[in-house]
């Protein structure tokens, strides 16, 4: 699915912005569980965890989310206006953009998008392991 | 298990800011999924059009 590429960049920096969020206000709370004496390898397993969670939850959502919008454009196809009737029945084409109810897309989508929010949760996780205890903790 | 344990908990401690993680992958897979749909609909309704087009004009 090459053709949504630059689909994807907007997802990725929109995904990456989320999380950047979440990490940057969380920081003192990283800081305090490791000047506790908590190990960083322990918390960035439980931060990365966390994110699985979460991703999971988002995707099985999303699905739920997508599946009536896209019956309804399957049924109800977003029509080229009145005047593209006559052009486009010269090419035999209705002048609707029909959808695709192809189950294949469903769980390509839904991995894909897994896929790209697991690779962005990688923040978060190493950013734990060379974080200033000192300065965070002091937030 | 701890460690699954204390995820789960975490992810309820705040609320409203695992609701927006959760929602921007929602959004994600919703903005994903429709373009895909789009895409695929446009392709098969044009292969559906030549597989007419062809079928009449050599019948």
């Amino acid at each position: 699915m090459m053709f949504l590429l630059i689909l994807y960049i907007v997802i990725g920096f929109g995904i990456f912005g989320t999380i950047l969020t979440m990490t940057l206000e969380r920081e003192k709370e990283f800081g305090v569980l490791i000047s506790v004496s908590m190990q960083r390898r322990k918390l960035s397993q439980v931060i990365f965890t966390e994110n699985l969670i979460m991703n999971f939850i988002g995707v099985l959502l999303g699905v739920i989310v997508a599946i009536p919008i896209l019956l309804y454009f399957y049924f109800n196809p977003i029509s080229l206006g009145d005047g593209m009737e006559d052009i486009m029945a010269e090419y035999g084409m209705k002048a609707v953009l029909q959808f695709s109810l192809d189950p294949q897309f469903f769980y390509q989508q839904a991995i894909i998008v897994f896929c790209i929010s697991m690779v962005i949760v990688a923040y978060p996780v190493f950013r734990v392991f060379r974080l200033d205890v000192l300065n965070a903790a002091r937030k | 298990m701890q460690l699954i344990k204390m995820a789960w908990r975490n992810i309820w401690r705040n609320k409203v800011r695992s609701f927006a993680v959760i929602t921007a992958v929602v959004l994600s897979l919703v903005a994903g999924m429709y373009s895909a749909g789009l895409v695929e609909g446009l392709m098969y309704s044009r292969f559906e059009n030549v597989i007419i087009v062809v079928t009449i004009a050599y019948a």
